[in-house]
């Protein structure tokens, strides 16, 4: 078993304001140079649940993203193919999956592994996952994870991307958590379940649920595709999606706002291309 | 916690050196497959390895479909996939790019670092895939990710790919940084001058069962310097971290091991901190020497690809040597001018990336 003890949310939905570089001036007088708008909506959800705490220096680092820093990609093809000119050196820097990390570990002052995981759809459930057998595994005694994807103009062609239908608003975010297997002072435990499962899989998974366990569902999953998977069954749900745009690591805002608002047990249950993936989140007694 | 045992069982590759069998004999005999090269920059020439322009996901293919061959598995519809790689599909945007002369009909989905498990997954139905994308140490993470996920017994088999094709914003912006040689480059030189960006495709299948022509995959470890963005500790505190780590990982004393492949890239900041790392954390002066000389740094495919090479050097027993060599920069470290044949039982891998990401990956002779 494996236990959260932070979490910290940035959360906006498409519509909604959020000035990262303001935010930042306001938690943290340390202004890091040479980074963008990408870095710092990182290193913004990153102190949200660190704050001034010093972590352990042996603390592994592990970020999830579904499109990573897309925006420096255009302002690199700008320079190369609009303006002729050869790439600038501080935006191939950061063009690179890690950049992010190397300064959320900069600035908290980790030095264990640091890893950016990359993928479309579920994502933040296999880094979670990953998380989650290294420690069982102790080859990490404490690891900072969390979740970026920032929202990229023009909506509709990102919806496009992602494969969203257009009714739907996106997001954007940067969520994460401290995971250790100690219990000791924790929020909550955390189980990612291993096995992928099928729809029929998740319905069994469902209707043998203890009754008092909230249920959650993924932003990728359809009205249609969770009247299904309930099949009938009567489930108390935990609803975040009102506050929340789509973006691919959301899943990890919805766990953090569970943990922080919620109390008791949660299942939360994503999928993407009908291959499901299972949480539960157990909240502990605070003192 | 009991844990399986892990071996890499098959392998291929491709590099501006030729296929595995083809890059061992231009390791062995010194001979670099990088060519000096002025199309991706007429004002500017540079040292590239490249094997051939525009068949990057055909290659990636066949590399994947020799591992399955040579296997003892029918297919991978069992196996997990895991990608490294740091540039993914940017190749094939610029391609369209240069041929519409606009964005339009760039796919952003074909742009993404999962496009190469993508492409691979539409061609041989994987269990399931991730990518890791921690620019050079890529597919060595991927290869740190595999061991452990079969430690835990998570998977019984793993398929590590990486893979990175030479495109113009990886060569135009290691260039912009002023690190890139002219020349073929030349790994822990007094005087070298950069490194040489190149292309390059390894597949390594990873199992829990041990079989005759297995490599035990002993251990692995990563750190992070959180020092500086390009720049190493010039202390060496993360790469000496990794590398200890992954010897505990092992259970393996520093003593232990007999050659180290080193990253090695041929740029100022990374031999000389690597050089001392190694110089400060093995007493017994094992031997050290980088095959970037031959295949170039092919980015995120560089921890698989010399994941091969030490493989090779175990089932070869024999070193590899330090190609481009005349005038070591550090006299403390054991760089060998010719290969050397001797008993080899433990090979240290080294990565280390941007951002002060490290990795170290041990192999080791069947017992």
């Amino acid at each position: 078993m494996i236990y959260i003890h932070k979490t910290g949310s940035v959360n906006r939905k498409e519509g909604e304001e959020l000035d990262v570089k303001a935010a930042w001036k306001v938690v943290s007088p340390k202004m890091i140079r040479r980074t963008d708008r990408f870095i710092q909506l990182a290193l913004l959800g990153a102190y949200k649940a660190v704050g001034d705490n010093v972590l352990d220096k042996g603390t592994a680092l592990y970020m999830a993203s579904g499109q990573g820093n897309l925006a420096v990609f255009k302002r690199l093809r700008d320079q190369r193919y609009i303006h002729k000119q050869p790439p600038k050196p501080v935006d191939f820097i950061n063009s690179l999956s890690n950049t992010a990390g190397f300064y959320v570990a900069q600035y908290f002052g980790i030095y264990g592994k640091n890893l950016n995981v990359s993928r479309q759809g579920l994502v933040a459930e296999t880094t979670l996952l990953l998380a989650q057998n290294d420690l069982e595994l102790g080859k990490e005694q404490q690891i900072l994870v969390g979740g970026v994807d920032e929202l990229q103009e023009p909506v509709a062609f990102t919806k496009r991307t992602l494969g969203i239908c257009d009714e739907r608003l996106l997001g954007e975010g940067s969520n994460w958590m401290l995971l250790s297997a100690q219990q000791e002072g924790a929020l909550a435990s955390i189980d990612v379940v291993k096995k992928q499962m099928h729809a029929a899989d998740v319905k069994e998974c469902l209707h043998t649920l203890d009754k008092s366990c909230k249920v959650a569902f993924g932003l990728r999953c359809s009205k249609e595709m969770i009247d299904e998977l309930l099949d009938g069954a009567e489930r108390e749900r935990f609803v975040y999606e009102a506050s929340c745009g789509f973006y691919e690591t959301a899943t990890l805002y919805a766990l953090n706002s569970f943990i922080n608002e919620g109390e008791g047990e949660l299942l939360f249950i994503e999928n993407y291309k009908e291959n499901f993936r299972l949480i539960k989140v157990n909240t502990l007694p605070r003192f | 916690m009991q844990k399986n045992r892990v071996f890499v069982n098959a392998y291929e590759s491709l590099s501006c050196a030729g296929n595995t069998a083809e890059l061992m004999a231009a390791i062995y005999s010194k001979q670099s497959g990088i060519t000096i090269d002025t199309s991706y920059m007429s004002e500017h020439q540079a040292g590239l390895g490249s094997f051939a322009p525009n068949e990057f996901f055909s290659s990636l293919t066949s590399v994947t479909q020799e591992v399955l061959d040579k296997s003892n598995l029918d297919d991978f519809n069992n196996t997990l996939l895991i990608v490294g790689s740091s540039v993914g599909g940017i190749g094939k945007s610029e391609q369209i790019f240069f041929k519409e002369k606009n964005y339009k009909k760039i796919n952003p989905k074909e742009h993404a670092i999962s496009v190469i498990s993508d492409a691979l997954n539409r061609e041989f139905g994987f269990k399931d895939s991730r990518s890791i994308s921690t620019a050079c140490t890529s597919s060595a993470n991927a290869m740190m990710l595999a061991q452990r996920l079969i430690n835990l017994g998570a998977y019984d088999n793993v398929l590590v790919v990486g893979a990175d094709a030479l495109c113009y914003t990886t060569v135009c912006g290691f260039q912009a940084l002023g690190v890139l040689s002219t020349q073929k480059c030349t790994p822990f030189q007094k005087d070298r001058e950069g490194m040489n960006v190149a292309e390059g495709i390894a597949a390594l299948l990873i199992q829990n069962v041990q079989t005759d022509e297995s490599v035990e995959l002993c251990g692995s470890a990563g750190s992070s310097d959180a020092f500086h963005m390009t720049n190493p500790d010039p202390e060496a505190g993360g790469a000496i971290a990794c590398m200890q780590k992954a010897i505990e990982d092992a259970g393996l004393k520093t003593t232990d091991i007999d050659y180290v492949n080193a990253h090695g890239t041929g740029t100022q900041a990374n031999d000389a901190v690597e050089a001392l790392a190694v110089e400060t954390l093995f007493t017994h002066n094992p031997y050290l020497s980088s095959t970037k000389a031959i295949t170039g740094h092919t980015l995120g495919a560089a921890g698989a690809l010399e994941a091969i090479i030490s493989c090779e050097v175990i089932k070869q027993q024999r070193i590899a040597p330090q190609t481009s060599l005349s005038d070591a920069e550090n006299d403390k470290v054991n760089l060998p001018l010719e290969a050397v044949e001797k008993e080899i039982k433990y090979v240290i891998s080294n990565s280390f990336a941007f951002g002060g990401n490290n990795t170290a990956i041990i192999f080791g002779a069947l017992k």
